[in-house]
């Protein structure tokens, strides 16, 4: 995949995944219950869990950040782009396999929202570390003074 | 090693790090707060005194507590969650907490404090992190420090407010009326459930017949 092509799905997924937690922050603080299809009340369970927060700040904003960041990181030029993109998507990762076991093992809940933000975020995880690995475009490099 | 696998090993190895010091602090930050059980998010719901949901619920389940028994904190720590999310959320049951303080001076002060809570509508955020909080039964555990902790966490709830409503008339007018209620209903123990439907006499029920008295479910 090119370079291009990989800061294009990049992109787009990480605006998917500011949508989803850009939607589980808002209701977070809007004190509302998130729309969970099919019902049984797992949404709420976790977001009213102790997982739903880390360090006093709601998970769904970290993610927020998080995928923002990510989308940042596609006009830093360079390596240094490409190292902080995979790294924020590697962080995410981590944090999403970890409440994505909490979810299951824990809270005895699903919330598809997480699970959804989890599938991206793995995704991004992917991506982001092959844009660091993958052949650098003819000309990307700093010119030489 | 090729350099571009270095700088993606690096990242690997610096995300997992960073993870990992993030989980093992705020779990650490868990365990300092005592409970283990997520509490339901009551706040969600209606509160109103001693009542949470919908007034308009065809049957209320009243329920007589003690907030240093061990049962209470069992029931409230394992099976409300679901009678909320099967029953109250639905508008198919509206429940009413009535405090008994018969266990100790940790409960008549505990209980205090509820009821204070109760005259802004928390009576039942309080009391949830109350039980899940909940310590040897009259080791005295129940200090201001620590009730002034729980209100804290109970959102919504103005803490100076509250400690200027214990002993309140109003305050104490629940207790009066949850011993004249239990004395009517000839209550023994705690915790105690009375099924009421459609402003019905109260009926002993014992909580495992729950779904089968409110028609299945």
């Amino acid at each position: 995949m090119s370079e291009r092509r990989l800061r294009i799905a990049i992109a787009a997924l990480a605006l998917a995944g500011l949508g989803v937690a850009g939607y589980l922050t808002w209701v977070h603080y809007a004190d509302l219950d998130p729309v969970c299809v099919g019902g049984g009340g797992g949404c709420e369970r976790v977001q009213a869990s102790d997982y739903a927060e880390l360090g006093g700040v709601p998970v769904a904003l970290l993610g927020v950040i998080g995928y923002a960041a990510i989308l940042a990181s596609l006009v830093v030029p360079g390596d240094a782009g490409r190292f902080a993109g995979a790294l924020l998507a590697l962080v995410g990762f981590g944090f999403s396999a970890w409440l994505t076991y909490a979810e299951l093992f824990e809270i005895d809940a699903i919330c598809q929202w997480c699970v959804a933000s989890a599938v991206i975020m793995t995704a991004l995880a992917l991506l982001t570390s092959l844009r660091v690995v993958a052949p650098r475009p003819a000309g990307s490099g700093h010119p030489r003074s | 090693m090729n350099r571009r696998l270095g700088l993606l090993l690096g990242a690997a190895a610096l995300a997992a790090v960073i993870v990992v010091v993030a989980i093992v602090v705020s779990q650490g930050g868990a365990d300092d707060d005592g409970g283990s059980a997520p509490p339901p998010r009551v706040e969600r719901l209606q509160q109103d005194g001693v009542f949470l949901g919908d007034p308009n619920a065809p049957a209320t389940l009243i329920e007589f507590a003690d907030l240093q028994c061990p049962f209470c904190a069992d029931y409230a720590n394992d099976q409300l969650p679901q009678v909320i999310d099967d029953y109250v959320r639905p508008g198919r049951l509206r429940l009413e907490l009535r405090l008994l303080a018969f266990l100790g001076p940790d409960s008549v002060k505990g209980r205090e404090w509820a009821n204070a809570a109760a005259l802004q509508d928390q009576l039942w955020g309080f009391s949830e992190r109350f039980f899940a909080n909940q310590g040897p039964e009259n080791s005295g555990y129940a200090t201001d420090a620590f009730l002034e902790d729980l209100a804290r966490d109970t959102p919504g709830l103005n803490v100076s407010q509250l400690q200027g409503d214990i002993g309140s008339p109003q305050a104490t007018a629940l207790d009066r009326q949850a011993e004249r209620l239990a004395n009517q209903l000839g209550v023994e123990g705690t915790p105690s459930f009375y099924l009421a439907r459609g402003g019905g006499t109260p009926e002993p029920i014992d909580i495992a017949d729950l779904g089968q008295a409110l028609g299945g479910g």
